[in-house]
């Protein structure tokens, strides 16, 4: 498993005045596995997403993406080098439609050398990319809506499909059922669970039903520290992590 | 958004057509004072235009474009000054005595502008929001106080000209010919600016007006995109600072002066964020008042304070929005 390391963290510290919100932290993921972030409130999970996205950047520590280490990149150099992410709370462009959205991560992957004249509206390999993503988020139907008004539950779909827009070698899902009914939560989760293999995906949840069922591997980070780092079956009955977190609701 | 789009095309023919006549009109009126009016309103347009650019599309609150217009208008009045006096520019490795060609004036004044608000940009778009608007009206000030101590092109009183630009075959000095180039001029810059605000660049820039934070995480490199767009909008205005010179054929530090920047803002707020052309109806209106509360009253601007006030309370996706039907959202 070593070798095929994707992310390699080490020793991450990062305060916000008195806050500790990482404090050594430590992390490993493979490529293709399904990585969750689990601990309690507070425990510094979002920080630790924004920095291996690169939107905060640590006191101290490493970070290794393919064996390269990306600690002071930027956010935009770390997502077209492989690194996407979606937000707890939804980030869009609202007052574009769904294809617009979504041209705006696909126009993305391809090299940044400036082009003024080309109407990017009768881009014909920029359409065809966008309809394809279209057909495969099922978004087709509300293609041309505005994305600001369009109901939460889809306006999350269109946040994940923004990600793997960029074609992503690792997703990072900070709470992506936020706000969710059970039965959207379902579908999103099997969406989650078909990209098991294809890409890696960390996975920030509060649903342990869904973090159980869906993860590889569970990380459980207490006070800004991964504590343990275990297949989902040890992890439920590793006592320290009962103690620190789970308690008896697991 | 379909049927809009006629009626925004036909609101453009209109306004172009308009432009087309206006010399004719003038002078069927005997007023071909009209047309020097015109003229100036135009090239205020070009200003407008070009700072909707940024403003409009690129969500950056410029408060220094006057400094672009000015530094256009100098490059005219230096190289018109040398020439006229025969005399070698000092400040530049080669000798040169200046031009008096339109063809190196004015892509001359463009470059200029670029090149400082290539350097201005690099500094304050480190900065958002207030910050940047602080920052660019600091070096447009900056730049204002350093043409007033220049004594060599007149300091604070300004550099005369004594003729206009020269381009072959026409005569700049008459004003229905100086007035049919700057129409020229203003309408290729409008179409070169719609291309580029439909291009791929132009939507990054609508991206980052957005969402300038998820455009980073979606691989763009912002800053690069936004100084860009910065660069182009300042050349425009320093082709507009080109014309302003020839039209008064008078250069001074006035026309860097922060109220030029905060007069430009108000067309472009008042004509339309966001779409190119309602700049330019801005600088008309804009003028319009100023010229005609001008001639009812000295306290003029008591009456054009509430007018804007009203403009934008009433009118908040600009009076272009306005006339094709259009919400400010769009």
């Amino acid at each position: 498993m070593m070798n095929r390391a994707l992310f390699v963290v080490e020793n991450l510290t990062k305060n916000f005045g008195a806050i500790t919100a990482s404090n050594g932290l430590n992390l490993e993921v493979v490529e293709g596995e399904i990585h969750a972030l689990i601990g309690p409130n507070g425990a510094g999970k979002s920080t630790a997403i924004h920095q291996l996205s690169g939107e905060i950047s640590p006191d101290s520590g490493r970070i290794f993406f393919r064996g390269e280490e990306i600690t002071r990149w930027s956010a935009d150099q770390r997502a077209r080098r492989g690194i996407a992410r979606t937000y707890q709370i939804t980030s869009l462009f609202p007052a574009l439609s769904v294809r617009d959205n979504l041209a705006m991560a696909v126009q993305s992957r391809d090299t940044h050398h400036f082009r003024f004249w080309r109407q990017a509206s009768k881009d014909p390999a920029l359409r065809k990319t966008v309809d394809q993503l279209l057909d495969a988020h099922e978004l087709m139907d509300i293609a041309e809506l505005r994305v600001a008004n369009l109901a939460h539950g889809q306006q999350r779909q269109i946040e994940l499909a923004l990600g793997l827009a960029l074609n992503p070698k690792v997703l990072l899902l900070d709470e992506p059922m936020a706000g969710m009914s059970r039965t959207e939560s379902l579908e999103m989760a099997e969406r989650i669970d078909r990209l098991r293999g294809s890409i890696a995906v960390v996975l920030v949840e509060h649903d342990m039903d869904v973090v159980f069922r869906l993860a590889d591997r569970i990380s459980v980070l207490v006070k800004g520290e991964v504590i343990c780092t275990d297949l989902p079956e040890a992890v439920r009955v590793n006592p320290i992590v009962r103690d620190a977190y789970l308690g008896e609701s697991v | 958004m379909e049927p809009s789009l006629s009626r925004g095309t036909l609101v453009r023919f209109a306004i172009f057509a308009v432009l087309v006549v206006l010399p004719w009109i003038a002078h069927a009126m005997d007023d071909p004072f009209w047309i020097t009016i015109a003229t100036r309103m135009l090239i205020y347009g070009l200003a407008a235009m070009s700072l909707d650019l940024i403003l409009g599309y690129g969500a950056m609150v410029s408060f220094g474009h006057a400094a672009f217009f000015g530094l256009g208008a100098y490059v005219v009045g230096v190289l018109t000054h040398h020439n006229f006096y025969d005399e070698v520019i000092p400040f530049l490795p080669i000798e040169w005595v200046g031009s008096m060609s339109a063809f190196v004036q004015w892509p001359l004044a463009m470059l200029v502008s670029g090149f400082i608000a290539l350097l201005i940009g690099v500094l304050s778009l480190r900065t958002q929001g207030v910050y940047f608007i602080m920052i660019t009206l600091a070096f447009a000030q900056m730049l204002y106080f350093f043409m007033i101590g220049l004594p060599d092109y007149g300091g604070e009183d300004g550099l005369n000209l004594w003729q206009r630009s020269e381009i072959p075959g026409l005569d700049l000095s008459d004003s229905s010919q100086f007035y049919y180039v700057v129409l020229v001029l203003v309408s290729l810059w409008f179409l070169l600016s719609r291309r580029v605000v439909e291009s791929r660049f132009g939507r990054v820039l609508t991206g980052c007006r957005y969402n300038e934070p998820r455009m980073r995480t979606l691989g763009y490199p912002v800053v690069r995109y936004k100084l860009l767009a910065f660069t182009i909008s300042a050349m425009g205005t320093g082709l507009a600072g080109a014309l302003m010179a020839n039209q008064n054929e008078f250069v001074s530090p006035s026309l860097m002066a922060w109220s030029t920047s905060g007069e430009l803002m108000v067309m472009v707020i008042l004509g339309g964020m966001g779409t190119l052309i309602g700049p330019l109806v801005g600088a008309f209106l804009l003028l319009s008042f100023e010229e005609v509360l001008a001639g009812l009253t000295e306290h003029w601007m008591v009456i054009l304070g509430p007018l804007l006030v009203f403009s934008v309370l009433f009118a908040r996706g600009g009076l272009y929005r306005f006339l094709v039907g259009q919400r400010d959202d769009e």
